[in-house]
Order: structure tokens, then sequence, then C-alpha cells
């Protein structure tokens, strides 16, 4: 079933807040580093770095809620998984980040200086963060969905057309949900 | 309730609750934090120096103070960077660290990260640096009074003792130990008699106490409590002109007061609100340090941010009286 205009809508502001929480700690470091009066060293690759690991993983959380809406027996189950990612997500991309460089200060500053740039330990913690919150959106759907797994679309466009899923399980066929296509 | 019922029950708990969970710490903490703290790392300043190139005579003396500068971070390194292009400039033969030295781990672990890396310009040029020690330079210091471990760890900057006087031409500087065993606690009275009797037996033109925790702020902190009423008396006796502290990460410079100015410098690397009061002169909260240059009974002071920038400039003159 194709979601409507709400939850297509509903769909993208959690594509938007998904891209905040994961470009928002570089936008507090950025900004702190220009009230305090120092030229802004690493600023703009760590921002640049967050904004593309966040709006690509805005695409996917996307293309995940439709898809999953679109296997799902229940449409709230798919809000559950996505905000329970969510939430993994806002946690995870500010607070990882924070106690890996408050709680190894050592070990990054050598590396720091010896040339090893700041913006792949950062990067990292947010990849890290994304497939924690890919993770969990998973398993929780899957947890509340047992019976309707989700067919994959991101590289598939067929389904654009309206038509439907190009495959459909016979499970998802017994779907109140969904009609045999 | 059927078990998918459940599962759902449960899920949709775990979301609400942690998403009102996520929005409070995150805006409430994680974002200020990091905001806050200086954790990126930062590369350390590379110039060289002209060794011993400044002037100190009887009459006159350059020196800087410098607060809370021990993050080992971007911003404490941006902060040396300035101080040794300042050095460059107008160079001085000492800095008055105002302690909290070395933030995030033991001094012993990271002297070379918070000390000697960002501060390798100067030290190579001969510059001496002076310690009033903060609540931050020592890890079991001062909850469980284990003041053996803090005077090892002074002992590598090679600061004579938890409270000091030293003299550089025209100004006698007196260090304090702010601290709890210090001036709080148990043997707070050593101190204070020692320093009735070193400003009492001071006889050069200024008289300069740094002492990490502020008499008087207007920062986050604030007033230390009860320290005004432990030392003002004995400065206002003894006439002294300026006191140096840190512990708020801002920059204030108050109205004398009982004669004598009171500056907090502590934005060595790190930064926090400050809301001007009464009691303010000048305050922002920036990263910064503070160039002093002290000609006979006239002394100037300009406050300087990381980019070279001018924060206060302001200028003293000796208390008379003497």
């Amino acid at each position: 079933m194709k979601p409507g205009p709400l939850p297509k809508a509903l769909a993208v502001l959690y594509a938007l807040v998904d891209a905040a929480v994961i470009i928002f700690p570089a936008v507090a470091v950025r900004a702190t580093g220009q009230r305090v009066g120092i030229e802004g060293e690493y600023d703009a690759d760590l921002l640049v770095a967050s904004v593309i690991i966040g709006s690509v993983h805005a695409v996917i959380a996307w293309r995940r809620l439709v898809d999953e809406e679109r296997a799902a027996e229940r449409a709230v189950d798919v809000w559950i998984a996505s905000i329970d990612a969510l939430v993994v997500l806002a946690f995870c991309s500010t607070f990882l980040i924070t106690a890996v460089l408050l709680g190894f200060t050592g070990v990054h500053a050598l590396l720091a200086q010896r040339g090893a740039p700041v913006v792949l330990l950062w990067s990292g913690m947010a990849v890290v963060s994304v497939v924690l919150a890919e993770i969990t959106g998973h398993l929780v759907y899957r947890w509340l969905e047992p019976r309707h797994p989700v067919e994959h679309h991101l590289l598939h466009h067929d389904d654009d057309s309206g038509s439907g899923p190009a495959a459909v399980t016979p499970t998802e066929a017994l779907s109140p949900r969904r009609p045999p296509a | 309730m059927d078990n998918i019922s459940r599962r759902r029950f449960l899920t949709a708990g775990l979301g609400a609750v942690g998403a009102l969970a996520a929005g409070y710490t995150l805006i409430g903490q994680g974002w200020p934090l990091l905001a806050r703290e200086d954790l990126i790392p930062g590369r350390p300043p590379d110039a060289t120096l002209t060794p011993n190139a400044w002037e100190e005579t009887p009459d006159h003396v350059g020196f800087v103070a410098l607060g809370d500068n021990g993050t080992g971070g971007r911003q404490a390194m941006a902060v040396a960077g300035q101080m040794a292009d300042t050095y460059a400039l107008r160079p001085y033969g000492l800095v008055c660290l105002l302690g909290d030295i070395c933030y995030y781990g033991t001094l012993q672990d990271r002297f070379h990260e918070v000390f000697e890396e960002p501060m390798e310009p100067l030290i190579d040029a001969g510059v001496r640096f002076e310690l009033a020690i903060g609540n931050h330079d020592g890890t079991r210091y001062p909850e469980s009074g284990s003041v053996e471990e803090v005077d090892e760890l002074l002992a590598l900057l090679g600061t004579p003792g938890r409270y000091y006087t030293t003299t550089h031409g025209p100004v006698d500087f007196f260090y304090l130990d702010s601290n709890e065993p210090g001036l709080f606690g148990p043997g707070q009275s050593d101190q204070l008699e020692w320093l009735d009797d070193a400003l009492g037996a001071s006889t050069n033109v200024w008289k300069i106490v740094c002492v990490h925790h502020p008499p008087y702020s207007s920062g986050r902190y604030g007033n230390t409590p009860g320290e005004a009423e432990k030392l003002s008396p004995i400065f206002s006796e003894h006439a002294v002109d300026l006191v140096l502290s840190g512990h708020d990460h801002d920059y204030e410079r108050t109205v004398p007061i009982d004669g004598t100015t009171y500056v907090v410098s502590g934005g060595g690397s790190k930064c926090t609100p400050i809301r001007p009061s009464e009691i303010t002169a000048v305050a922002a909260s920036t990263l910064e340090f503070v160039h002093f240059t002290v000609d006979g009974d006239r002394l100037a002071g300009e406050a300087i941010r990381p980019n070279g920038s001018l924060l206060d400039r302001f200028e003293l003159r000796a208390r008379a009286g003497r």
C-alpha cells in the first residue's frame, strides 16, 4: 500500500530531524569556536563531514520509513521502530563522540599532533551512531512485525508507479492491509 | 493483551521516554557540554621565539596572566599561540598561571599535552612559569587532603610551595592556595598568617596576589564563599594593588573594591557565561589572557583574545600610602 500524504510528510519531517541530530554537534562546536575568538581549526571539516553523513542517512531513514510502511501490517509499528531508532541516534551522535573525546584525550591529541585528521575520528563516531540507530530500528520493526519483512527499494524504483512492491511474499498476501498483487 | 500488543506497548513506551530524555539531555546537557568544554584536539603553536628577549629592571617588568588553560585542546592551543605571538611583539619573562593547568586526567599523565606542547615556544625562550594551584591540579586534591601529591606535581613546574612569594622588577607576587585544605579547612590559619606577614614585609612598588578561586566574580561560580571575608581585610590593610584569579572561565575586571582591583582571567581554554554585576568594570565570556607592562608606579593591562583582538585595556597607579 502506498503511504498517504500525511505519512509522506511525516517521513520527510522525520528525515529532517534525523539529519539535524547528526549535524547539530558539529554546529555546536563551530558556533563555540566563532564565539570564543578562535579561527576555527577543524570547524568546517567537522561540519561538512556531519552534513554529508546526516544527509545520506536522512535519505536512508526516509526510504526505510516508506518501505516499512508498505510492508507493515500496522503503520504504528513502523513509527515506533523509527522513533526508537531516532532516540538511539540522538543519544549516540552527541554522547558517543563526547565520551570518546573526553575519555581518550591523550590518544587523539597525540594523533592530531602527528597529523591524523580529527575529522576521521568525528566521522567514524557519527557512522557508528548511524549503524547503531539502523540496527535498533530494524530489530524493533522485526520484533513488532515478525510476519512482514521489509522489501527495500532503495535501488528498485519500479514501485514508484504505485503498483506496490515487485515481490510479494505469501505472508504479505494474507495481510489485511495488503491485497494480493 | 497479546504478545504483539505487549511489545508495542513496551517499545512505544521506551521510545516516548527516550525521546523526552533525549530532548532534555541534548538541549540541557549534551550540546552545551560540547560548547563549554574544549574536547577537539588542536595543533600546538610552532613559533620560534628569541630567547630572553624581555627587559626586566627594578622599575620595569612585563608578564602575562593565564588561567584555566589545562585542556590541551584546540582552544588552549589557540590561546597559547597568541601568547607566543604577543611575546614576539612585546617580550615578557613571566607567566602567572592562575590554576587548573590540567583537565581530563592527571597532571603527571598529561603534563606534556597540557603544558609542554602548548607552551613550548615560551619554554624554549626561557620564560618562567609560576603557578597558583587550582582545584583541578591534583587527582586526589583537595578531597582527600593528599597534599603530598600536589607537592610532587608542583615540582614539575619548579613551584617552590603551595603558597609562596616572588619578586620581578617593581612587583612582589603572592601566590596562594585557595583550595581545601589550604585557604579553608585544617591549617588555613597558617597560610593567612604567612600572607599577612609576607605582605607586611613587602616594600616593593606593586603587590599583586595570584589566587585560583576569585574572591569576587560575576561569572558562573561567582564569589568564592568565605574567601573575601578572609582575604579582603588583609588586602586592604596592606594596600594590595591587584588580585588575579581564574576558576570562572571568563574575563572580568572589577571596579576597585576597597582600593584593590580584581581581575578574573579564566579563559585559557574554556568559556562559561558571565552576567556583569555592580562590581564589574569589563566582562566577557571568551578565551583570553592578560598582558601586563609595569613601569614604575604605572601598570598597563591588556586582555587579548586568541585572534589578537583587544578585549580590555586598563591602567592602574600603584596605591598611595606605602
